[in-house]
């Protein structure tokens, strides 16, 4: 039986890392991950923790003198993770379900913040390594403890790549949203200069109306102004032409004025009675 | 991009197996769930919220995983989260 245990301090949110933690694989880091399925996820409804469990499987990449015993292509893991966000542990167990009848391979991996600052992650990897398998068992203990550093090395790096997918993400949220409001205050400026627009427009037509309006009443006043101008021209012309007919009538007489019987004879009525 | 291309060689390579023997079986089903659960694992659980959400993604992908299961001969693992399902309802 081996055991080793790896610490590593990430200096990233406990809540970033955690949720980086679900989203390491796949990843071309790792090809001979193959997938990793969740099977269950429950949460007690008392204490608000989450457990899941899920199922990883590997393409064998075994030495050569591990195939006969081992002898199948694909491996499989499961995995039981429970999070707690209140003390904000995650746990990782993982154990093999393969071959299991000779070699027993265990993994617990547990994340909480770092007691000396909050803004890190301490990280502590556990690995336990069991094989009964007479003659070859400490060399198999041993293989697997030496793939288990390597892949753990590998773990960091895609540990750090999928916090840079979670943050570039999160940073692609944020300008998706900026664009979303930009989007609306670009609308509602728009909208403001159509309003600006249908208010000028409405100005212009207004003054249009009004100077049609305007033009209206000139004709208008014009109109009566000309009446006027006829009238006075008319009464110009009944002053000349009865001016004219005293002038025809008192040229005759010379200043002589009427008798009453003369006058009669010019009035209408006197006519009538002086026949 | 490139991973997605990686699972449909694997897809071609196991033709004659059965299809569920394809290690990357229910990826689309997984990967459907899987956004609906990390935004709910960031933005209400880890925030104390313990309502479940991704209902329907979930079951869905479980359906598909169930079949996976059965193919790899793994389907003792769901009796063995039932039990643990058990363990905990009776808390």
């Amino acid at each position: 039986m081996l055991f080793d245990t790896i610490y590593h301090t990430y200096k990233h949110l406990w809540t970033d890392i955690s949720l980086a933690s679900w989203r390491k694989y796949p990843t071309p880091d790792r090809p001979d991950v193959l997938s990793v399925d969740l099977l269950s996820k429950e949460i007690d409804p008392e204490t608000g923790v989450l457990t899941c469990t899920r199922l990883i499987i590997c393409k064998g990449s075994m030495p050569t003198w591990l195939k006969p015993i081992v002898g199948s292509n694909e491996c499989f893991f499961y995995e039981e993770t429970t999070v707690d966000p209140k003390t904000q542990t995650m746990v990782l167990k993982t154990k093999n379900l393969s071959f299991s009848n000779i070699l027993g391979l265990e993994e617990v991996c547990t994340y909480t913040p770092d007691p000396s600052n909050a803004e890190w992650t301490q990280f502590k990897q556990e690995a336990k390594v069991t094989s009964s398998v007479f003659g070859v068992a400490r060399k198999l203990e041993a293989f697997c403890l030496e793939r288990f550093k390597t892949n753990a090395t590998k773990g960091r790096a895609i540990m750090e790549q999928a916090i840079q997918k979670v943050k570039h993400e999160a940073e692609e949220i944020e300008q998706t949203i900026d664009k979303a409001i930009n989007t609306v205050v670009h609308e509602a400026e728009e909208q403001l200069h159509s309003i600006d627009k249908i208010i000028t427009t409405a100005k212009l037509e207004a003054e249009d109306t009004f100077a049609e309006l305007e033009a209206k009443l000139d004709k208008a006043l014009n109109n009566v102004k000309a009446r006027d101008a006829s009238m006075e021209e008319r009464i110009t012309n009944f002053d000349k032409a009865f001016s004219s007919l005293r002038a025809e009538l008192t040229s005759d007489r010379l200043g002589i004025p009427f008798t009453r019987t003369e006058f009669t004879k010019y009035t209408p009525n006197g006519i009538n009675k002086s026949l | 991009m490139s991973n997605q291309q990686q699972p449909q060689q694997q897809t071609q390579n196991n033709k004659e197996k059965h299809p569920m023997l394809d290690p990357t079986a229910c990826k689309d089903l997984k990967d459907r769930h899987d956004q609906c659960f990390y935004k709910w694992y960031s933005n209400s659980f880890l925030k104390g919220n313990t309502s479940a959400e991704c209902q329907e993604e979930w079951e869905e992908y479980q359906v598909c995983i169930k079949d996976k299961l059965k193919a790899w001969n793994l389907e003792y693992l769901l009796e063995k989260n039932k039990e643990l399902q058990q363990k905990n309802n009776n808390k």
